[in-house]
């Protein structure tokens, strides 16, 4: 009798507060303020919200510009108490003046998670109060100048930092980076190109890098675990040249699990002759991707064969490669391929071991010569390898599929319950 | 039953509001902040402890979900969610509301924000007289009040009744 009284009348407008907080944390925005018209218990309920989310589910079609910003101001001067989260998504205004009046009256809120990307238009400039969010935890930022003041001390609490196409300084990156000494995650997607691109942060675990840098230097990262880079931009592959000491490089990786390297990168590392395998071991090293790869390219392939037997503990290859037929060097590609065939046939393999090789996935396999070649290596010395899968280039056709098959599945196969599946690319 | 192996260092008794005794493993007890701050503050696990808010029905729901998440090895994220989810699946409202005070008081972060999110999809792109009947709030505005309320939110309502 007692429960069935309770559950008729009402709970949920006496529920503890932040249970109320948690419920009304689970609504849109405009849910959450609709709550308002339920009873006079309700009608502030909503103003004490932990997070403040204007994404597209926010911005209404037929809305324009000033009305948008009219309500953003409003929910702001309603809003009471701290925010954990604050974020806007993409409005469908450009950068103005307004942004910064926001910002200033979060700057008393103790935000700890701030994301704010804009559309394209001009770059906007951060306020020298945002510099001042000292609970800074997550920062997430796309489209936006980042210009600290010279009094600026890094955000000490920071722990994940995602920049989209910011405009930064190279020596500012730097020092602010070193400043930040908690930063674990760090993304860095088409901002500035840097000259030179420094990372000392003790506790980093994950580094993702897409733009342009002529330098890198990790000078401290020895628990950086997860790593991703890839130079160019949206618009065309790098023309800088980049110069990178490989030795360097690795030997900053010495905690390294996870490695995503893009062939701009591996081209980037100095010229001269590509080591047999690297100074120090890659160890920890689990899962290698090689992306872009050009098989035919012998500095491209040496440096897979040099990071395959500098992984001796490696579980997962993946490999995507670059098709010539998108760049044709008609005259070159025969000779070429020569090269890497006889490079690839004078190696010393005896002391060549892919003991943990499980898995091996290579997209957009053409069938090339030198492509068939390294699988073939990749089989016969993987003794423990439990699934191969090439997925063949778009279009390729039935015959020159089949015959391609057919001379993969005769390589002799260091481990014979491996799984063979052939199948075409999906598309991304 | 419970009190006879009440003495075993890896289980600890749990008391419901309405008298019922659950025994239940340390380690899954510490899915709750709660009870692993009463444990580190050496209080003995031989000691029966009282959840006077929590009947047995609710505290049965509760430990079944401490069980599934202490148990799964952090790497099958994927078999937990889909156990979160079927988890709340038809549970009536007023059970869903014993379950996130129950996470409240206990502070299981897991569970109060899946049961929080539970009846905040409830509430989700209603109208807000059926949340009214929903829930059973009694409207006690006056009609210029609750018209004062959405002049005052006017944003929030456009294409609401």
């Amino acid at each position: 009798m007692k429960r069935n009284k309770r559950s008729t009348s009402d709970i949920i407008s006496y529920l503890p507060s932040n249970v109320t907080e948690n419920i009304l944390k689970g609504l849109r925005l405009r849910d959450a303020v609709r709550t308002s018209v339920l009873s006079r218990k309700w009608r502030y309920k909503w103003v004490t919200l932990p997070e403040l989310v204007f994404n597209d589910k926010f911005f209404l079609e037929g809305w324009d510009n000033g009305k948008v910003k009219a309500v953003i101001y409003q929910v702001l001067l309603f809003h009471r108490g701290p925010l954990v989260k604050f974020n806007l998504w993409y409005p469908p205004f450009e950068s103005c003046l307004d942004i910064n009046n926001w910002i200033f009256v979060l700057s008393t809120k103790n935000i700890q998670d701030f994301t704010f990307y804009l559309h394209g238009g001009l770059r906007h400039e951060i306020p020298c109060h945002f510099y001042s969010f000292m609970q800074l935890r997550d920062l997430n930022l796309g489209n936006c100048v980042f210009k600290p003041p010279p009094t600026f001390k890094g955000f000490g609490r920071l722990v994940n930092l995602d920049f989209y196409r910011v405009t930064i300084s190279s020596e500012m990156f730097g020092l602010f980076i070193s400043s930040c000494l908690q930063l674990e995650r760090l993304r860095l997607r088409g901002c500035t190109n840097f000259r030179s691109l420094e990372i000392n942060a003790p506790n980093l675990k994950y580094f993702d890098f897409f733009g342009i840098f002529e330098s890198v230097y990790l000078e401290n990262t020895p628990l950086l675990a997860e790593i991703s880079v890839t130079l160019g931009s949206w618009d065309k592959r790098p023309e800088q040249d980049t110069d990178i000491e490989w030795a360097k490089f690795f030997h900053s990786l010495p905690a390294i699990e996870d490695m995503h390297l893009d062939s701009s990168i591996l081209e980037s590392f100095d010229a001269g002759n590509v080591p047999e395998r690297l100074p120090s071991t890659l160890n920890q090293l689990k899962v290698l991707v090689l992306s872009d790869v050009c098989y035919s390219n012998l500095d491209h392939v040496s440096w897979a064969l040099c990071l395959l037997r500098s992984s001796p503990n490696l579980h997962k290859l993946r490999s995507s490669i670059w098709n010539n037929d998108i760049t044709p060097i008609e005259d070159n590609i025969t000779p070429i391929e020569d090269n890497v065939i006889e490079f690839l046939q004078a190696q010393d393999f005896s002391k060549f071991s892919l003991n943990r090789l499980r898995e091996v996935e290579i997209r957009s396999f053409s069938g090339a010569e030198p492509e068939i070649h390294f699988v073939k290596i990749l089989l016969s010395h993987s003794k423990v390898l439990e699934k191969i899968v090439i997925l063949h280039e778009h279009g390729m056709c039935a015959e020159k599929g089949f015959a391609m098959l057919k001379e993969l599945i005769r390589f002799p196969r260091a481990s014979l319950k491996a799984e063979f599946i052939v199948s075409e690319t999906p598309d991304e | 039953m419970a009190s006879s192996i009440e003495n075993n260092n890896e289980k600890l008794t749990l008391k419901s509001s309405d008298g019922e005794e659950f025994l239940v493993e340390k380690h899954v007890a510490l899915q709750s902040t709660l009870l692993q701050n009463m444990l580190d503050s050496d209080c003995s696990s031989a000691d029966v402890i009282p959840l006077p808010k929590i009947d047995a029905r609710t505290l049965a729901l509760v430990l079944g979900y401490c069980k599934k998440h202490a148990d799964a090895s952090s790497s099958k994220q994927g078999e937990l969610n889909s156990f979160d989810s079927e988890f709340l699946k038809d549970m009536d409202m007023g059970a869903l509301f014993n379950l996130v005070l129950a996470a409240n008081f206990m502070e299981i972060k897991g569970l109060l924000d899946i049961a929080a999110q539970k009846i905040a999809d409830t509430i989700k792109d209603k109208p807000h007289q059926e949340v009214r009947e929903i829930f059973h709030v009694e409207n006690d505005y006056t009609p210029e009040e609750e018209a004062a309320v959405r002049e005052e939110n006017r944003w929030a309502f456009e294409g609401f009744p």
